[in-house]
C-alpha cells in the first residue's frame, strides 16, 4: 500500500489542529533521517534528556530558556505533560480547579489523577471568555465547600473552541494570591507567539510541539520553574537517571530530531504573531462584510483560530441537494480543506502560516459560494 | 558506490519542492523568483542524479 498524503500541497488546509504543526522542508529532511525506531537513541546516555548526539540536552535547555521557564522535559503532548503535573501536585480527592473552554484531555488527566474538578465558567454567548474574576470566585467556591483552596489551577491559554486568548498573568496573579500552584496550557501559543512562562507567574508550562512547532508528532514539552522542577522530574530510586512521572524516556522518535530542527525557525516565526492576527483579523472583518455571519469568542480576535456562525451557509443547506455538506464540497473543488463535512451552522478554520495571497484566495471562494448558492 | 549523502541532498531538493507547493496551494501559480526557485532546484536535483548515475557505471 503506497500511502500518500498531498493535503499540504494541494489544498489551503484550514484546520485548526494541523495549520502550527505544518513542517518545512529542513525538519522534513530530519524526520527522513530520523525515521528508523529508536535512532535518536544511537548515543544513549541513559535517558533521553541527557543524550548529546542529536543534541536533545542543549535542546531541553534551550525549551526551557525560551519559554521562560527553568527546566524542560520532552513529553509525548500536552496531555501527558498535565498529567505528569497532576499526578504530581494532587492526591486522589484533592481539588483542581480547571477553565470551562478547557480541552477534553485536561479533564481527562485530572480523572486519571482522581482529582475533584471545578470548573471555571466563561463569560457565555458570545465572547466565551474566561476572566481571571472567574477564577477567584471558583477558588472561594473551593474554599467554602472544601475549607482549603485547590492544589492547583489550570488555564488553557488558547482554547480550540473560540481561540480565546486568556489573561493568563492576571490569573497568575490571583494564583500568588490564593498560594495555588498554576498550570498553563499553551498547546494553541507556545510556538505561535512569545510565551514567557515567568513574565506570566506559572508553575508549569505545557506545549504540544507537534501542534504548535512544526514537527511531527507526537512531541510536546513540560516545563517548570526552579521551586518544582525537582519534585516535578523526581528519580527513580531504582533507576537514577530516569524521571518516575515520564517513565524515564517519552518521545524517543525521530520528533526529538525534528523539534532540534525546528526551533530556530519557531524562534524567528514568532517575532511575526502580529502580522498572524492581522491575517484573521482581516479574514473575519471581510466574512462579516457578506452579512449574516459573526465571529464568536472575544472580538477583535487575538488569535489565528477563528470560530465563525454562519446563518448565510446555514440558509443554503435547505435548497441545496447536497443538504449540509455542500460547503465542504464547494470549498473542496476550490482546493480548500479542513473543515468539517457536514457543518454549516458554525464553523472553525485557522488562518495560520498561510501567504497573504492564499488568505485573500480563501476568502474568495467562501464569498463566490455565497453569492453564487445564496439568497 | 552509491553516496548516501546524494541521496539526501536528493530528498532536500523535493523537500524544498514541497514547501514552494505549499506556499502556493492550491492554485500553483508562480512567481518570477517561484519559478527561478523551481528551476534552481531542478538543475540541483539533476546535477545529483547525474553523480549518482555515474557512481554506478
Amino acid at each position: 500500500m503506497n500511502l500518500i498524503r498531498t493535503r499540504e500541497e494541494s489544498y489551503i488546509n484550514i484546520n485548526p489542529l494541523q495549520t502550527g504543526g505544518r513542517t518545512n522542508a529542513a525538519v522534513r529532511l530530519t524526520a527522513a533521517n530520523y525515521v528508523d525506531g529508536y535512532s535518536v537513541c544511537d548515543y544513549c546516555k541513559g535517558v533521553l534528556h541527557l543524550i548529546e548526539k542529536p543534541p536533545i540536552c542543549d535542546l531541553t535547555r534551550q525549551l526551557a530558556e525560551f519559554l521562560g521557564m527553568d527546566d524542560a522535559r520532552l513529553t509525548l503532548g500536552a496531555r501527558e505533560g498535565k498529567f505528569a503535573v497532576m499526578h504530581t501536585m494532587l492526591e486522589p480527592g484533592d481539588a483542581i480547579v480547571v477553565d470551562s473552554n478547557r480541552h477534553y484531555s485536561t479533564y481527562v488527566a485530572a480523572e486519571r489523577a482522581g482529582a475533584k474538578v471545578y470548573d471555571v465558567p466563561n463569560t457565555g454567548h458570545p465572547a466565551y471568555e474566561i476572566t481571571p474574576q472567574a477564577y477567584r470566585n471558583t477558588f472561594e467556591q473551593v474554599l467554602s465547600e472544601t475549607g482549603t483552596v485547590p492544589k492547583l489551577a489550570l488555564l488553557t491559554h488558547v482554547d480550540g473552541e473560540y481561540g480565546n486568548l486568556a489573561d493568563a498573568c492576571e490569573v497568575g496573579k490571583i494564583c500568588r494570591e490564593y498560594e495555588v500552584p498554576f498550570l498553563l496550557n499553551t498547546a494553541y501559543t507556545a510556538g505561535r507567539m512569545e510565551v514567557d512562562g515567568k513574565q506570566l507567574l506559572a508553575d508549569f508550562v505545557v506545549v504540544s510541539a507537534h501542534k504548535g512547532f512544526g514537527v511531527p508528532g507526537t512531541i510536546g514539552i513540560l516545563a517548570a520553574t526552579e521551586k518544582w522542577a525537582e519534585r516535578l522530574f523526581r528519580k527513580s530510586t531504582r533507576y537514577p537517571k530516569k524521571d518516575v512521572e515520564l517513565l524515564g524516556c517519552t518521545a524517543r522518535s525521530g520528533a526529538a530530531a525534528c523539534l532540534i530542527t525546528a526551533l530556530p525557525y519557531v524562534k524567528e516565526r514568532v517575532k511575526h504573531w502580529d502580522e498572524e492576527v492581522a491575517k484573521a483579523r482581516w479574514f473575519v472583518e471581510q466574512m462579516e462584510g457578506l452579512g449574516d455571519i459573526e465571529q464568536l469568542g472575544i472580538r477583535p480576535t487575538r488569535h489565528d483560530l477563528i470560530r465563525l456562525k454562519t446563518p448565510l451557509f446555514h440558509e443554503i443547506t435547505r435548497k441545496h441537494r447536497k443538504k449540509g455538506y455542500f460547503l465542504y464540497r464547494e470549498l473542496e473543488k476550490r482546493g480548500i480543506i479542513g473543515l468539517k463535512p457536514g457543518q454549516t451552522e458554525w464553523f472553525k478554520l485557522s488562518t495560520y502560516g498561510f501567504t497573504w495571497d492564499q488568505i485573500k484566495y480563501m476568502f474568495g471562494a467562501f464569498e463566490e459560494i455565497a453569492k453564487n448558492l445564496g439568497g | 558506490m552509491l553516496k548516501p549523502n546524494t541521496i539526501f541532498e536528493m530528498l532536500e531538493l523535493m523537500e524544498k519542492l514541497r514547501d514552494i507547493l505549499r506556499q502556493t496551494a492550491p492554485l500553483h501559480e508562480f512567481n518570477l523568483q517561484q519559478r527561478d526557485e523551481v528551476k534552481q532546484i531542478l538543475e540541483q536535483a539533476k546535477k545529483r542524479l547525474t553523480e549518482l548515475e555515474e557512481s554506478i557505471l
